[in-house]
């Protein structure tokens, strides 16, 4: 038994799981959710997805969030799991 | 300091309840204006800080960052960056969310280094009562070394203190704020000195700007850029990397002071009112059929509400034009005034009912926070075209008529969506398109039920309808691939938690629309009107005395009574006027698409509103007296014989091409004149008439080659 850290992107994080931002490919999309208060270090969770690969409803410190599917692909995670 | 003429800056981040603050500063003191060289309003108002001691407030766009994403963000970095800009402010009042301080504070670093003066107020205390969550706020106010009041822009609590504060900040000499404590990396320390040094500035953090957005100031002379972007080139400065690293660096002063300062004071429920409503409204499946039983209303009522009093208005001034015409002598002037201006003015009034209703219903869905749900559901599907989640409210509003949607356009922040929404709106079929479809739907297609159930007729104006939209979104498709942007377009923002709207709010931008069509859309409206009406009454010399003389003459053989008589009159009367000379000289053009003259004298006479197309048409068919019936003008249409050819002059291809060609055209001189306004010049309404009069006529061409 150990604990694993992963690296994945906002649109591949499994609903419900909480994830801590930790990179930005994309340099304006990164800036824009510094300033929204999304920087590395936050906890976020997808809440859910609109329909036909939509916009993600993302929650971090109990406030919501939109971000565009293409968008979501640049931001990513670590999640932890157990093996 | 000047303190005789105080200028304020009212700044905070979107959202934030600035412009209630803004109304409880400046109540109805104030106007809108043009920051320099962009497309984005400037709303600036008066405000008395004690007696005798007055301000001007200028009230910011919502702003996260001095790293603009937007053409509203770049107006405030283009103020902030140069301490020359008229809008410079001598007092800063901040605006933040005290319940999220934390991502408030991060535009209130930025400008605290370039050394104004401000005050800082914390509004929405109320919901962090609510919430349980306890502010320190002389802590708070001790560590950013400037005055903190707690405000309530709803109910304009704390506003005299807020007042009160400005006018002490703005007397004391200013402190020096240290700047914060970055670890600038070697390149961007030469950078900023390099540029302090030769273009004589003194403050570091402008410099910085100075060097990041070199490309984004307008106001920057280009030997200045030059020097700038040499001196990034030495030092092999990385824009975006500082963006990072600073912003990072201000919350990590940032973070720790908000945890220090705000206290909550119990756990929060898991799942809030905002949460359960999210649940609903952003569900995949009910989220869209909420969202269109909304915009049906609001459909329905841009249609059905807007009726009666659009009827009030057009039979006031027909009723105050009968009055003034008994009192006043007869003559040019008096024509002029009347059905000139008076004619215009009614013209330009008969659309405050349906800016009146959209604007309440949009400033609803805005301040209760649903407008930003609404963008999360469709922006994905707009972005195909070119255009922003919010796009969506102006096209279908454009069902109705087009002013109002093309005005609704000033939510879209970026500027290439909202330009693409602006000039692809108008080829939704509005109201306006009713009539005309309506006789020509009458004249061309039979009167018959199909599979049983469906009118042909019915069927017909569906087509129409389904024309416009697909056109509308295939030029959204094109112009998105030829205008170029200037921001990147992208979905990232909040969804803020449902408030219940403030009244004073929804009231103030209602009146601030109304307000600003009827005061510059409406002058372009009523000197093209005056133009139209003018050229429609006047011929070159006795031409239209002569026309009636001989009209009286033919009418002796013809043994009509006496209201035919006048339509008949009428008739010539028109086509001996400018009109008709401008409708048979025009007639080549149009000849292709199956036009005669008298089609295109009602083309030119339609320019001021499509519907008068059909007046236009039953004057010179001297049917002028039916007025809103048709089946006089359709059954002289059905009758009408060229007395040359022999042939019919209204053919059901003519017909269709009509169709066709109404579909598409910029027949509308109200929405060209709203486009200017809100694009501020005429370069964008000209390229939208042209593309869209293009489009007509080789819309119309196929039609009346196919039919």
């Amino acid at each position: 038994m150990g604990i694993i850290n992963n690296l994945v992107s906002i649109d591949r994080l499994p609903l419900g799981k909480i994830g801590i931002i930790s990179e930005f490919k994309d340099k304006v999309i990164g800036s824009r959710l510094i300033e929204l208060g999304l920087y590395p270090g936050k906890p976020v969770s997808v809440i859910r997805k609109a329909p036909f690969k939509g916009a993600v409803y993302l929650k971090s410190d109990n406030q919501s969030f939109a971000i565009g599917h293409q968008e979501a692909k640049t931001v990513f995670l670590t999640t932890t799991s157990e093996k | 300091m000047n303190t005789d003429k105080l200028q304020i800056a009212l700044l905070g981040n979107p959202n934030v309840g600035k412009s209630s603050v803004f109304n409880q500063l400046t109540g109805l003191r104030q106007k809108v204006g043009n920051f320099p060289g962009v497309t984005v309003d400037k709303k600036i108002g008066a405000t008395t800080l004690q007696k005798g001691q007055n301000a001007t407030v200028i009230d910011f766009p919502g702003t996260y960052s001095l790293y603009p994403t937007s053409s509203d963000e770049k107006v405030v970095l283009n103020t902030f960056a140069n301490p020359g800009s008229k809008d410079y402010p001598d007092v800063i009042i901040y605006i933040a969310d005290v319940t999220n301080l934390e991502r408030h504070l991060l535009l209130l670093t930025q400008v605290q280094e370039l050394n104004i003066p401000i005050v800082l107020g914390l509004n929405m205390s109320d919901i962090a009562e609510r919430k349980g969550q306890i502010t320190d706020i002389q802590k708070l106010s001790k560590k950013l070394n400037l005055p903190v009041i707690s405000i309530n822009g709803r109910t304009g609590e704390g506003i005299d203190l807020l007042k009160k504060a400005v006018l002490e900040v703005s007397k004391t000499p200013l402190a020096t704020i240290d700047a914060y404590s970055f670890q600038k990396n070697d390149s961007e320390k030469h950078v900023i000195q390099e540029i302090l040094n030769s273009e004589n500035i003194d403050n570091p953090y402008q410099a910085s700007l100075w060097a990041h957005h070199v490309d984004d100031l307008s106001f920057l002379k280009s030997d200045t850029k030059e020097n700038i972007n040499k001196i990034r080139a030495n030092h092999d400065y990385n824009d975006m990397r500082f963006q990072i690293d600073e912003t990072l660096l201000r919350y990590n002063f940032i973070s720790p002071l908000v945890q220090d300062i705000v206290k909550e004071n119990h756990q929060l429920e898991s799942s809030s009112a905002t949460d359960k409503i999210d649940k609903i409204v952003t569900h995949k499946f009910f989220g869209p059929v909420i969202f269109f039983a909304l915009l049906l209303l609001v459909f329905q009522s841009i249609f059905s509400w807007a009726s009666a009093p659009m009827d009030w208005i057009d039979g006031g001034i027909a009723n105050l034009g009968e009055y003034f015409k008994d009192i006043l002598p007869e003559g040019w002037a008096t024509d002029l005034l009347l059905d000139g201006v008076l004619a215009g003015l009614g013209g330009v009034l008969v659309f405050v009912p349906q800016i009146t209703i959209l604007f309440f219903l949009i400033s609803l869905m805005e301040e209760s926070g649903y407008m930003s749900r609404a963008v999360y559901l469709f922006d994905r599907l707009m972005m195909k075209f070119g255009m922003s989640g919010r796009s969506i409210i102006s096209l279908i509003s454009g069902g109705a008529c087009a002013i109002p949607a093309v005005m609704a356009t000033r939510a879209i922040s970026n500027w290439k969506e909202r330009m693409i929404t602006i000039m692809v709106t108008p080829l939704i079929s509005c109201s306006a398109r009713i009539p005309v479809y309506a006789i020509l739907v009458a004249f061309a297609v039979p009167n018959e039920t199909v599979w049983g159930i469906f009118s042909l007729q019915g069927l017909a104006f569906m087509g129409l309808y389904l024309l416009g939209i697909v056109a509308t979104l295939l030029a959204g498709i094109v112009f998105k691939l030829i205008l170029k942007s200037d921001a990147p377009s992208f979905l990232a923002m909040e969804l803020p938690s449902y408030k219940v709207p403030h009244w004073k709010n929804v009231a103030l931008t209602v009146s601030e629309k109304v307000n600003t069509f009827v005061t510059e859309a409406g002058k372009v409206i009523i000197v093209i009107s005056i133009i139209l009406w003018a050229l429609a009454t006047y011929g070159p010399g006795n031409s239209i005395e002569d026309a009636a003389a001989k009209a009286e003459m033919e009418l002796q053989d013809m043994n009509l009574d006496e209201v035919a008589s006048a339509d008949y009159i009428a008739a010539k009367q028109l086509e001996a006027s400018y009109v008709g000379i401008l409708g048979k000289a025009i007639e080549p053009v149009f000849r292709p698409l199956g036009f005669d003259w008298k089609i295109s004298i009602a083309l030119v006479t339609s320019f001021a509103a499509r519907e008068v197309f059909v007046g236009t048409m039953a004057t010179i068919y001297s049917v002028g007296s039916a007025e809103d019936d048709i089946a006089p003008l359709r059954q002289r249409l059905t009758n009408a014989v060229n007395p040359v050819t022999g042939e019919k002059e209204f053919t059901t291809a003519t017909a269709y091409s009509l169709m066709i060609f109404y579909v598409f055209a910029m027949q509308c001189m109200a929405t060209l004149a709203v486009v200017k306004r809100e694009t501020k010049g005429w370069k964008w309404p000209v390229i939208q008439f042209v593309y869209m009069s293009a489009l007509a006529y080789f819309g119309a061409l196929i039609a009346y080659n196919i039919f």
